[in-house]
């Protein structure tokens, strides 16, 4: 039997493109379920597909977050609501760009939630959603991420507000410069090390240890948004509004 | 699940989630927990994080160990639940923590029953 490349009517076929095809300092993916370690429906373990074991964990029944089924485009979440949240101690990657999925239980933010940051304030890269509010916290000292988009567009770094948050976005953000980098461990919904807060639904997060061109960022908002459904909410003109990215 | 214990003091507290705990363990017949690499039957009061040991049946309650939701397969070593919760204290000075299934509540005492108060932690800002 021949062997090689596949041809489709005279051409290579193509593929779509993924996370894989770059390098992540961390990826996070809930619809692969096989990354999912779970106690009953709660989510003990979110394994990293990057490559580098930097999966995240949580030892503490009642901290855990729950796997949510076939709730976006037939695709899994994992909710952090009341308090839940997934770190490690001993990842310390440097990340200066974070790419995620996410939506807020309520129509603000019951609680701080960590999108994804350190478990300490020195090395905060700014990913905290604001308690009470739509966007993003801001304390002082600063710690103000450079840059960030929703689905596609940039937005204001300082507060908000954002569009409604109870339906899913893409969000991404590039890393505050005030605080430390390299990260220091990891957290997902409680923020530091501490047990509160948590509460809203990640899908997936891709975190990069360099910020990409606006060419690539585009990448990543075209992977996710056909992925997780969520093409209409990219802005006309997007180079991925009407298709994906392919290899 | 919105209900919490509130004790006291941090001790007491601290002591109800070791009981909530044992009761979890507990909750697991010890012919259940098979030792992978002996294959041998462990004790149940032998049981200590790290052991690689599985769970031969369904637990109704949280299990000790978790699984690949993939695939089913029990994951021994990063699946391990080693509390049922953190105590935490309000600015009542009280200490808190989610109230788990009736079936793990025996032998814990000395708690009252509130529903989750946000007020109990305006100090929680980052």
């Amino acid at each position: 039997m021949a062997t090689g490349f596949p041809i489709i009517f005279g051409k290579a076929a193509v593929a779509d493109w993924t996370p894989a095809q770059i390098s992540t300092a961390l990826w996070l993916d809930a619809a692969d379920a096989s990354t999912i370690t779970l106690n009953g429906s709660t989510v003990s373990q979110w394994a990293d597909k990057s490559g580098n074991n930097r999966g995240l964990s949580q030892a503490t029944a009642a901290q855990q977050p729950t796997y949510r089924t076939n709730v976006l485009n037939g695709l899994s979440g994992v909710d952090f609501f009341q308090d839940k949240a997934l770190f490690s101690s001993t990842s310390n990657p440097v990340v200066q760009f974070v790419a995620t999925v996410i939506k807020s239980q309520n129509a603000t933010w019951a609680s701080y939630h960590a999108m994804f940051d350190s478990r300490t304030i020195p090395a905060r890269i700014g990913s905290i959603r604001a308690a009470g509010g739509t966007g993003f916290y801001t304390s002082t000292p600063a710690e103000i991420a450079s840059a960030a988009w929703e689905n596609g567009t940039s937005i204001s770094v300082t507060g908000g507000p954002f569009s409604t948050i109870t339906s899913p976005q893409i969000i991404e953000f590039t890393a505050a410069p005030e605080r430390g980098n390299p990260m220091s461990g990891i957290t997902i919904g409680n923020f530091d090390s501490l047990t509160f807060g948590g509460s809203g639904m990640q899908y997936e997060i891709i975190a990069l240890s360099a910020v990409p061109s606006p060419e690539g960022r585009q990448k990543l908002e075209g992977y996710l948004a056909w992925k997780w459904g969520l093409q209409a909410n990219l802005p006309v003109g997007h180079p991925y509004k009407t298709a994906p990215p392919t290899v | 699940m919105n209900d919490y214990l509130v004790f006291n003091t941090q001790a007491a507290a601290n002591a109800a989630l070791e009981t909530i705990y044992a009761n979890m363990v507990e909750a697991i017949n010890s012919p259940d927990l098979l030792n992978i690499e002996t294959q041998q039957t462990v004790p149940k009061d032998d049981l200590s994080p790290g052991d690689m040991v599985e769970i031969n049946s369904d637990s109704r309650y949280y299990p000790i160990f978790g699984v690949n939701a993939a695939t089913g397969v029990k994951d021994q070593k990063t699946g391990y639940t080693t509390a049922w919760a953190v105590s935490q204290e309000t600015v009542a000075n009280e200490w808190v923590f989610p109230k788990p299934d009736d079936a793990l509540m025996g032998g814990v005492s000395g708690y009252t029953v509130k529903p989750y108060d946000p007020d109990w932690f305006p100090q929680a800002t980052p």
